[in-house]
């Protein structure tokens, strides 16, 4: 699977997930201020990732810079492809 | 806000900009600390001024439940186990302390600014606790950080440290100066020998260093445990001296610490002073066991200080102070008018304290499902009042010193559902659950189910870490290490288990509901069912209580009759 269409992936989620009318999700949209926004919604966004793209998440690849924004998280899943 | 420890890194070029000086902040902090002493205090009557009580008679409010006999604001602050002063002369304290430690920390040139706040908290709490107990203090937190962070050539006379120190808290007051004074030299020189010839070599060794610094930082349940179990199979219990039992206090924030420590947050050569700096601050010292993870960590507390401009830092604190104020002046009151209202214009029997309704049910008494809802609720909004006045004023504290900690209790009145009130109530230590428990489960176990997955993690953190980690160990600490406090507090298992089911039922239903886009307390037609849920929720986290403050001679059974009866199911022999 190629970046592009991860980030695409991610996005859906999200806006269907969590959905946060009147903000345009992009790819630098800050993800911890309007998306990400307590534990429940960290471990569901693991859940689906894990599920969704057959990876492999570890309690150590939790941190500020994965979850920052859709890029960043987009990067992370194909860093585990 | 996902978990405190995730914070974006600040550069002290950042900090700068954020350390303008505006005087009218000052005079505001000023004046509200003043306010405190004034409401608070005895410090009307060496000053010659109207006391809290007859000004406010003069304005015609002469309520019930909200000043002693002292005639100043009865008040839910206080300083922990010591008695050197009284209550108020602790208060006046505590305030001027604030006060000066405020100053210097914001007039101060930048690189100062923490020492100062770390050298305030311990002048302030000398004052208050003695020399002794803060030895032990200090000693006890110097062998942590000489363990976590192991010496270089230069900074080797920190070894004769806790040697000194901790010969200090044990010693008897009444021991004479010139031994005292040997002895501190004789094991400082001792715990100096030790450190540099023997463990500062081994902690080269990896495996050493990792079981040694956890060792060192979970010395609090190790001790704890070991001490009640031993005075519950025979022995005599041991009494450890206060310096220990408050550093003991700060062992969920070193358990924050050490999991920073561990993924590399830390720097490897942080100096004593940066170490000390993350546990030692003034918005601590008051109640000293109330919200004790508050600033847990070296991660967030270190990237919270003039992470934004001080001045609103200040005004952020400022506005938490005036709310405390609020909170602590009326709580009892509030809760004094809701049980008189429901007892004489409703006519429904409340009672003033839980433990006296689960002794009248067990003692057969009637307790019809008003009354059980009523007493339970009541007294939950009296403790979120009185620990929102104490836990504002602490983290006021934190703030108005250049802090952006977040606020322990955030209005609990507007949870909708269960997992949210649990973060409105008690922040800071629902993310020590989080970071300790509820990752740790989450991450390993269940992978195939989520729901499973989410009940394992939820029972973990808010069931089990809460009852051992989060009361039974709080409770050796504060009461003393008697085998007898485990066993009360274990028979309290249902409070946990059922909270913890709560928890998950609201979070579950948070992942599966189809309306996902509206936000609670929506002006529309969805608002009267807010009501409803927010009712609901408080209703059942009051209800849960039944289990925790209970009568003596009750049995587990008993509680969840009562528990039951809650929801008018009688299960009565």
């Amino acid at each position: 699977m190629e970046k592009p269409q991860i980030e695409m992936e991610l996005k859906k989620y999200f806006e269907t997930e969590f959905p946060n009318p009147g903000l345009e999700l992009e790819s630098s949209t800050d993800l911890l201020a309007n998306f990400i926004t307590d534990s429940l919604r960290v471990v569901a966004t693991v859940a689906f990732m894990e599920s969704h793209f057959g990876i492999d998440i570890s309690e150590a690849d939790i941190g500020v810079e994965t979850f920052q924004d859709i890029n960043n998280l987009s990067e992370f899943v194909f860093s585990k492809l | 806000m996902i978990g405190l420890g995730f914070q974006k890194p600040i550069s002290d070029k950042e900090r700068e900009k954020n350390n303008q000086n505006r005087h009218g902040f000052v005079l505001a902090t000023l004046a509200v600390l003043g306010i405190f002493i004034y409401l608070f205090t005895e410090i009307y009557h060496p000053l010659g001024i109207i006391s809290p009580k007859d000004f406010a008679n003069n304005f015609g409010f002469t309520l019930k439940h909200v000043f002693d006999s002292d005639e100043n604001v009865d008040c839910e602050i206080y300083i922990s186990n010591t008695s050197l002063f009284s209550n108020d002369q602790e208060r006046l304290i505590l305030f001027l302390g604030s006060a000066i430690a405020f100053l210097l920390a914001y007039y101060l040139p930048f690189k100062l600014k923490r020492a100062a706040l770390t050298f305030s908290f311990l002048t302030i709490v000398i004052i208050l606790y003695g020399i002794r107990p803060i030895a032990g203090l200090l000693g006890s937190h110097i062998i942590v950080y000489l363990i976590l962070h192991p010496l270089n050539l230069n900074r080797k006379f920190l070894a004769w440290l806790p040697g000194s120190f901790i010969y200090l808290t044990f010693s008897e007051p009444s021991s004479l100066i010139p031994a005292v004074i040997f002895n501190t030299v004789f094991f400082g020189y001792l715990s100096f020998f030790c450190y540099w010839f023997i463990l500062r070599n081994l902690l080269d060794k990896d495996k050493f260093h990792r079981v040694t610094g956890t060792i060192a930082v979970q010395s609090a349940g190790i001790i704890t445990l070991l001490g009640s179990s031993i005075e519950g199979l025979g022995g005599s219990e041991w009494k450890l001296p206060l310096g220990i039992l408050l550093f003991f206090f700060h062992w969920r924030r070193l358990f924050i610490y050490h999991m920073d420590f561990k993924s590399g947050r830390i720097p490897k050569d942080l100096t004593l002073l940066s170490y000390l700096s993350i546990f030692f601050s003034p918005g601590q010292i008051a109640n000293w066991s109330w919200g004790s993870s508050i600033g847990q960590g070296y991660s967030y507390t270190n990237d919270r200080f003039y992470n934004k401009d001080k001045n609103q830092l200040v005004l952020d604190g400022l506005k938490l102070l005036g709310w405390s104020i609020f909170y602590l002046a009326i709580g009892d009151w509030i809760k004094y008018n809701l049980i008189y209202y429901a007892r004489h214009e409703m006519g429904i029997p409340v009672f003033w304290r839980l433990r006296e309704l689960s002794c009248h049910f067990i003692d057969g008494g009637q307790a019809p499902v008003l009354t059980i809802w009523f007493s339970c609720l009541f007294d939950q909004i009296k403790w979120f009042l009185l620990m929102t006045g104490v836990l504002h004023f602490k983290v006021g504290i934190w703030k108005i010193c250049g802090y952006d900690i977040e606020p322990n209790m955030n209005r609990p009145w507007l949870a909708t559902n269960l997992a949210n009130l649990w973060g409105r109530i008690t922040l800071h230590y629902r993310d020590f659950l989080i970071r300790c428990f509820y990752y740790p489960v989450f991450f390993r176990f269940f992978k195939k189910n989520l729901y499973l997955r989410l009940f394992a993690a939820i029972m973990a953190s808010a069931g089990f870490g809460n009852l051992f980690w989060g009361n039974i160990i709080r409770r050796w600490i504060g009461r003393g290490l008697e085998w007898r406090y485990a066993i009360g507090l274990l028979k309290t298992w249902p409070h946990f288990v059922t909270l913890g089911f709560g928890i998950w039922v609201s979070a579950v239903w948070q992942l599966i509901k189809k309306d996902k886009t509206r936000k609670p307390w929506t002006l529309d037609r969805k608002l009267p069912l807010d009501l409803i849920s927010m009712y609901i929720t408080l209703q059942y986290y009051s209800l849960t209580h039944v289990f925790f403050y209970t009568c003596s001679r009750g049995t587990v059974w008993d509680f969840w009759r009562l528990f039951f009866a809650g929801f008018g199911i009688n299960l009565d022999p």
